[in-house]
């Protein structure tokens, strides 16, 4: 199910520092979304991939499987901006195809496919980029940048803790399911519901029993911050090959974007 | 010509009913545009200060609460990440919020809420970074504010607590998904109808899913409540002492 955590911390790229995997995958984040040029797009996903595939030697089949992943609601969407439907007013000209079914009129206007066209282009390439980030940098290593930015010490902790938990939780969702599915738990749509709910009922006293075991540890030895210190982290410098990958991207994306 | 508008439907009834629908409920990345990402953003700031001041207020008098908020965002996290059994065949995940905010309140669950979006965005890629705060106000702010007025509402008027829940939990669920509709039509209107018109196309296409699914997430919350009444009464009883000091 989280296979992205699994990949994330068994990659190629695990040796480049995370402030600077982070640098980079936001910047390109932020210029594929502000700028929305086509060619600069399709650009920022051809170089992404090929750094995903080949430089963090992720493997291409599930690379490539996470990236149709969303692509149907990028369809969905796109589907309601390039169809316009009107009640009573007269069909642009410009219009494409046009069709009516009762007293809904349907057409496409060539306007909205390039529009359309532009989204399409632009989220799978901002896709493209966070999937970079994700794929190639482990929470852990995430939470001493966030530090390092401000970020209140409360919502840092409430992260590790709560990736701490989701795995656990996860953990003892599959034993129940595991166990009630083979009571035949989920053999009809009713059945399914009702073992669904005790579930998550089960789960929610799980919860307690945890919070009980862990806030007696916590008061046994005086713990009250839960933040990993910084010698359990290896610091890592920014590396220097990343960095001439980096500049080649914003040479290129230059000349793209003045021709 | 006249063929097309059949191909054209059976295009979209196909894409309607993959299995992959459960992700409809987020905008992805790159779909906003970047003015539109960071309005969404300046407009969830206000929600997750309070929020925060509330948490540390908890925090401070009782250090152990830490423990639970976390526990109940991974139970949140968790919730998210179960297929929940739909009549259209497809899976798809509840969003916990309905659930979520009657036990753990509003404003905390807007802050849990958000950190179970960014892990949703970084562990699974639902969703992604620069839409967080779209995503953020439409499943972490409008979702638990709806569900939990409607509770409070609907037990003040006398209501029984089963038909509270599932109102709470339905409403909850729609109403994330009304101003998901609402968010990706002012980002897109339609050059025909406007903001209206656009919103009607999103809103329309969204509903043919949505609604089966709220109704489902609505009976799953009763019946979890009523599990929970009847095996976790110590539990619930000590989440009202935690939330009597929260407000």
């Amino acid at each position: 199910m989280l296979n992205i955590d699994f990949i994330a911390s068994h990659n190629a790229l695990l040796k480049v520092a995370a402030s600077q995997k982070m640098t980079f995958g936001l910047i390109t984040l932020l210029l594929v979304t502000f700028l929305r040029n086509n060619s600069f797009s399709i650009w920022t996903l051809l170089f992404m991939s090929g750094v995903i595939i080949f430089y963090a030697k992720i493997p291409m089949k599930i690379y490539i499987t996470l990236l149709f992943a969303p692509i149907g609601f990028v369809l969905a969407g796109m589907l309601a901006i390039v169809l316009s439907i009107t009640f009573t007013q007269p069909i642009p000209a410009a219009a494409l195809w046009q069709s009516s079914l009762f007293t809904l009129q349907f057409f496409i206007l060539p306007s909205d496919i390039l529009r359309a066209i532009t989204i399409f282009c632009t989220a799978v390439s901002a896709t493209s980029c966070l999937y970079f980030l994700i794929l190639t940098t482990p929470i852990f290593e995430i939470s001493p940048v966030l530090a390092r930015l401000k970020v209140p010490t409360i919502v840092i902790e409430l992260i590790e803790l709560m990736y701490r938990f989701i795995f656990l939780f996860l953990q003892t969702v599959m034993q129940l399911y595991t166990a009630q599915h083979a009571r035949l738990g989920y053999r009809s749509y009713k059945k399914s519901f009702q073992s669904l709910s005790l579930l998550i009922s089960a789960l929610f006293r799980t919860i307690f029993f945890r919070y009980q075991a862990l806030s007696d540890a916590m008061v046994a030895r005086n713990i009250e911050q839960f933040i990993l210190p910084q010698h359990f982290t290896t610091t890592k410098t920014w590396d220097l090959k990343f960095t001439g990958m980096a500049l080649i991207f914003t040479l290129m994306s230059f000349a793209i974007l003045v021709l | 010509m006249k063929q097309l508008l059949p191909k054209l439907a059976y295009f979209g009834i196909v894409l309607l009913f993959i299995p992959k629908q459960a992700y409809a409920m987020h905008i992805m990345e790159g779909f906003l545009p970047i003015g539109w990402a960071l309005f969404w953003f300046a407009l969830c700031l206000p929600f997750l200060v309070k929020g925060l001041q509330v948490i540390r207020l908890v925090v401070k008098e009782n250090p152990e609460s830490k423990l639970l908020l976390a526990l109940s965002g991974a139970f949140t996290f968790v919730l998210s990440a179960l297929k929940i059994p739909s009549v259209t065949g497809s899976c798809s995940h509840p969003t916990g919020v309905g659930l979520g905010s009657i036990l753990f309140g509003p404003f905390v669950m807007s802050v849990l809420g958000s950190i179970v979006l960014l892990f949703q965005s970084v562990l699974l890629a639902h969703g992604g970074l620069t839409t967080l705060g779209a995503n953020i106000f439409s499943m972490a702010i409008v979702g638990p504010f709806i569900a939990v007025g409607v509770f409070k509402l609907a037990t003040k008027w006398g209501l029984s607590f089963s038909v509270a829940v599932f109102l709470a939990a339905m409403l909850g669920d729609l109403g994330t998904y009304v101003m998901t509709s609402v968010q990706l039509a002012l980002a897109f209107p339609s050059e025909a109808g406007g903001i209206l018109g656009s919103f009607q196309k999103f809103a329309g296409i969204f509903a043919l899913t949505q609604i089966p699914l709220a109704i489902s997430e609505g009976l799953l919350t009763v019946m979890i409540m009523n599990f929970l009444q009847k095996y976790n009464m110590r539990e619930l009883v000590q989440l009202r002492i935690l939330k009597a000091k929260e407000s």
